[in-house]
């Protein structure tokens, strides 16, 4: 069991310049898109103008005709999946949906669907040649609400879902198709007697906009379809290995018939966990014998990919005389887009994780819509649910005249404390997220001048452990190249091998950390779920170990002396009468034996969960609603800090993402159900000069479930941002905001709604 | 398809000629027939600055730039930042202040932080964030690229003063 | 004896008790038990040798528990919707 106080490192905790810096700032470093091969092709995808039809008929012959086209492709190529569910490392799919989104059978379900491809000599071949696809559409209505797709009698998306209900299973042999897709109800003690000795109750409505990770390269696939069958892919994934079943699950050939290359990923977020081009190239490769490269548009990625749900959430809060939170309701409805799967199970989760609270029930629906098939992103679900939540947390504060620090502190989950859906928590440090804040300079300093706000929100995530694998050859001058099947999205190579040269007492700088192919390395989980420095730290450890032993035994092999005389610490090795520095002792090794291999592979280990607490300054235009964030701290339960300055990174990066959803991101629909708004420049994603610089503050409390304590940094800190803000927003216009985005003018239209004038003062 | 051109560059400092269709663009040239694929597409319309190049000193967002345009342009891209294998200021900069997660952005802003610096050696913090309000970062919060712009400013002044 | 928490969907087949109790050294072995006490819950638990798809373990606070993993006198198993990490 660590217990870092009482330790000092050498490595860990350094600021090292990551591996992989100086082919990134060099512009060498190769992503999906930069993938060129001999014989290349370029693929396009023709893709749905409607949000609900029924696909009559798909002609190719024109595109076929047309001069430098090699290849067309429709649902008609993919293999039948029947209704098979397949465990895809981080979660099961119906395949039969997975296919279906990857290239629509009968029916389109959201404006950009993809309906077919195209192979031909130049992209702009390609994107000619889908113009002379006809699609024979039967128009059908668009569903793009929870509350509309709820409703008795609402247009059905799918036939072959039905609701799995959270209660009496015996009602499945009677149901009928239904847009709900699940049911989930967690309860913990009586609800009723708890309501009945709340002396302040506080419930709300909050309505969520569809938001789009936003990671800035779109998605690509290269296939190959090799004349002996294989397939190899190369692409920008989160999971090379996920990437790789999916792809030959969706093909119907072995999974390690296909290999995937990971390229540069730039960013994912969860939205590139899911495929969609793989098997679409692969199929045009097939049919030309030729690599196919398919890159998306802008437009596709916002139309097609992503995103994660709006829908409606609400929450009922109860406490006693003195501020102890008594009972607790919530109802939650998640889109799921297209095909089931929202992360409404895990926002059911997360919703009351920060409270100890005896009585509670928690309520959700993973609700099918016309919009696309929502996906991960970064802690899925909870973000929603924190700002529903944290947002009634505030006016019972205020109903009660309570410090909201006071009353968190007061009410706030710590070891021990039973989560609404059962598990009770191990080691964790929301507490201390929160005495950080209120001893922050930031706490200590008031806003300040008129129209001015603060609030403060925190959030929770769980964090995933999973499966990794790591090799590590240590070479002739003592350098180690340390494999890995983790693609790095935000600096994990460097934090890997941090982990791998503290435990063998060598220089970072000793070590190259590569990511390799699915066949060039073990199982890998994906990269999401805050697991990598968590757990492929974990197998890296567990490599350096295994060297460990191997260094030790080789050693009382050359020294002539029993094994358990010699020692290793620090990176050097003695026995009775020996001494020789790590580089040293693999010299001599490496002239005497066999090469030195290590291996190291996690997979039991799971993670005890992250919290967050946030602060945050703002001020409210009166005249226009626009909100202006002034200052912005966040602390963070970070566990070990393996290398601090990508830790802040993620913090940074979680809070500028969770500013933009709570202030201007959204999916705007037409009454057609198209997407109005998939460009940048319309969905519009922070800038830099919309943000101040976002302080982090490293709440360091180890996870004793890892070797050094480190605990996922990666997710939990866009959740409380969106909450934090609708709290200030409360505090410098009087206005409680309970819709995301806050945009101006939903902000404006609530200042001019309020009824007493004069009000838009800070109280 | 319309009959391709041959357009004269000069590339980072080397004289380059290249075949294009009039419809190519600048950013699909670079990456597509010239393999100079440090310049990234991220949005195809301007709106996220990856693919921002230097043209005849001036920064553009070479996806709306007509190859056929860069007839007679002195262009200069992310693989002509560094002198020889020496990275510049603001590579390094980058690096240090762990400005970048996934690394896609980060060519973009490179070529803008160097035309921002070679047009205002000594920006504040507030200069910095507008000149490089056209170039998307989803990862970073843009905290730590703004600390690297600033830092890297700072040791080319220093850099410059040495010199004198 | 392992105390076992039954999601909603499964506390049918307990009467509508939750949490109940088994025995078995690992998550299997007590899965087992309950479906001796409980005929055809085995059927929503396991697909095959593994898991139902969708469904998450956890043994203790640990979330994420595999079938295989072993089960101490007291400890606490529940039962939950899978989650997918960002």
């Amino acid at each position: 069991m660590p217990d870092n106080a009482q330790r000092s490192y050498k490595v860990i905790g350094t600021r090292p310049i990551r591996h992989d810096g100086v082919d990134k700032v060099t512009g060498r470093a190769k992503y999906g898109a930069d993938v060129m091969l001999t014989g290349l092709l370029a693929g396009a995808v023709l893709r749905s103008p409607h949000a609900h039809a029924r696909i009559r008929s798909i002609d190719t012959s024109a595109a076929e005709a047309l001069p430098g086209v090699r290849a067309v492709a429709t649902a008609r190529d993919l293999p039948d999946q029947g209704s098979r569910m397949v465990e895809l490392g981080e979660g099961s799919v119906n395949m039969r949906h997975l296919s279906a989104n990857v290239l629509a059978h009968d029916k389109v379900l959201y404006k950009g669907h993809a309906v077919a491809a195209v192979a031909a000599d130049n992209i702009h071949i390609a994107q000619e040649a889908l113009k002379l696809i006809r699609v024979d559409y039967e128009p059908l209505p668009p569903v793009m609400t929870v509350t509309e797709a709820m409703r008795a009698g609402a247009p059905l998306l799918n036939d072959d879902v039905v609701t799995q209900p959270a209660g009496n299973a015996e009602a499945l042999a009677e149901s009928k198709p239904s847009n709900v897709a699940k049911h989930f109800l967690f309860e913990k003690g009586n609800l009723d007697e708890g309501f009945a000795r709340a002396k302040h109750v506080v419930e709300r409505e909050f309505h969520l906009a569809t938001v789009h990770q936003g990671y800035i390269e779109p998605h690509n696939a290269t296939a190959l379809w090799h004349a002996d069958g294989k397939v190899s892919v190369w692409m920008s994934t989160q999971g090379s290995f996920t990437a790789r079943q999916q792809t030959a699950e969706l093909l119907r050939i072995p999974v390690s018939d296909v290999k995937v290359t990971p390229m540069e990923i730039g960013g994912g977020f969860g939205g590139k966990i899911s495929v969609y081009l793989p098997p679409v190239a692969a199929i045009l490769s097939r049919k030309t014998g030729r690599p196919v490269k398919i890159v998306m548009d802008r437009a596709a990625v916002f139309e097609a990919t992503g995103p994660t749900p709006g829908g409606v959430i609400r929450v009922k809060l109860g406490a006693d005389e003195s501020g102890k939170l008594v009972a607790a309701d919530a109802w939650l409805a998640y889109e799921a887009g297209a095909y089931p799967g929202s992360p409404v199970g895990a926002g059911c989760m997360c919703i009351f994780a920060c409270y100890d609270i005896p009585n509670a029930r928690v309520e959700g629906f993973d609700v099918c819509v016309n919009k696309p098939r929502t996906n991960a992103y970064r802690a899925p679900g909870s973000t929603q649910a924190a700002f529903a939540v944290e947002t009634v947390v505030d006016e019972i504060c205020q109903r009660l005249k309570l410090d909201p620090l006071e009353f968190r502190l007061k009410n706030a989950s710590s070891e021990g404390t039973r989560r609404v859906d059962g598990p009770v928590f191990s080691r964790v440090g929301l507490v201390e997220t929160l005495q950080a804040i209120g001893n922050s300079e930031h706490y200590k300093s008031p806003p300040g001048g008129p129209n001015r706000g603060r609030g403060m929100a925190s959030g929770f995530w769980f964090n995933v452990g999973l499966k990794s694998s790591v090799t590590a050859t240590i070479g002739c001058d003592g350098k180690v190249a340390l494999v890995e099947g983790s693609p790095d999205i935000g600096g994990t190579r460097t934090s890997i091998a941090m982990q791998f040269a503290e435990t063998l007492g060598i220089p970072v700088e000793d070590v190259h950390p590569a990511v390799a192919d699915t066949d060039s390395v073990g199982y890998t989980d994906v990269t999401g779920g805050s697991r990598v420095t968590f757990s492929t730290g974990i197998a890296a450890v567990e490599a350096a170990r295994d060297l460990e032993r191997q260094l030790v035994s080789r050693a009382a092999e050359l020294w002539n002396v029993p094994a358990d005389q010699v020692c290793y610490t620090n990176g050097v090795m003695t026995a009775p009468g020996h001494k020789a520095t790590f580089k040293e002792l693999v010299a001599e090794l490496h002239e005497t034996g066999e090469p030195l291999v290590g291996r190291g592979t996690s997979g039991k280990a799971n993670q005890a969960g992250a919290f967050a607490t946030h602060l945050v300054d703002v001020e409210v235009d009166p005249e226009t609603g626009k909100v202006q964030i002034l200052r912005y701290t966040a602390a963070q339960d970070v566990g070990t800090a393996i290398h601090p300055s990508y830790v802040e990174g993620q913090i940074q990066g979680g809070v500028g993402q969770g500013i933009g959803w709570a202030l201007n991101e959204e999916y705007w629909y037409d009454d057609r159900g198209s997407m109005r708004n998939a460009t940048f420049l319309d969905y519009r994603l922070p800038t830099c000069y919309d943000l101040p610089m976002i302080e982090p503050i490293l709440v360091e409390v180890p996870d004793p479930s890892h070797p050094y304590g480190v605990r996922g940094v990666g997710e939990v800190p866009i959740c409380p941002p969106p909450a934090a803000i609708a709290i200030a927003i409360a505090q410098a216009a009087g206005v409680r905001m309970t819709e995301l985005p806050m945009a101006p003018h939903k902000v404006m239209a609530a200042i001019l709604a309020k009824s007493r004038p004069g009000n838009g003062q800070p109280h | 398809m319309a009959k391709k051109r041959i357009v004269s560059t000069t590339i980072n400092g080397d004289v380059t000629e290249f075949l294009c269709e009039p419809r190519q663009t600048l950013l699909e040239v670079l990456r597509d027939t010239l393999h100079l694929t440090g310049t990234k597409e991220g949005c195809g319309n301007g709106n996220c600055g990856s693919c921002t190049i230097s043209m005849n000193g001036r920064p553009v967002t070479s996806c709306l730039v007509l190859a056929v345009e860069a007839e007679g342009a002195d262009l200069r891209t992310i693989e002509g930042v560094a002198r020889g294998s020496a990275l510049d200021e603001v590579q390094q900069a980058f690096l240090e202040e762990a400005a970048l997660q996934c690394g896609i952005c980060t060519p973009g802003f490179i070529m803008q932080t160097e035309a921002l610096l070679a047009e205002n050696p000594d920006p504040t913090e507030e200069e910095v964030r507008f000149y490089l309000a056209g170039n998307l970062c989803r990862c970073t919060g843009y905290d730590k690229i703004v600390r690297a712009v600033l830092s890297a400013a700072r040791k080319r002044r220093m850099t410059a003063e040495a010199a004198k | 004896m392992a105390v076992v928490y039954l999601p909603k969907a499964l506390q049918m087949f307990s009467g509508g008790n939750s949490p109940v109790v088994a025995r078995g050294k690992t998550v299997r072995e007590v899965f087992e038990d309950l479906d001796q006490q409980y005929p055809g819950i085995r059927d929503r638990l396991f697909a095959g040798s593994s898991i139902q798809p969708g469904l998450m373990l956890a043994v203790g606070s640990r979330m994420g528990a595999r079938l295989l993993d072993s089960v101490d006198e007291d400890d606490e198993i529940h039962i939950l919707p899978a989650i997918g990490g960002g």
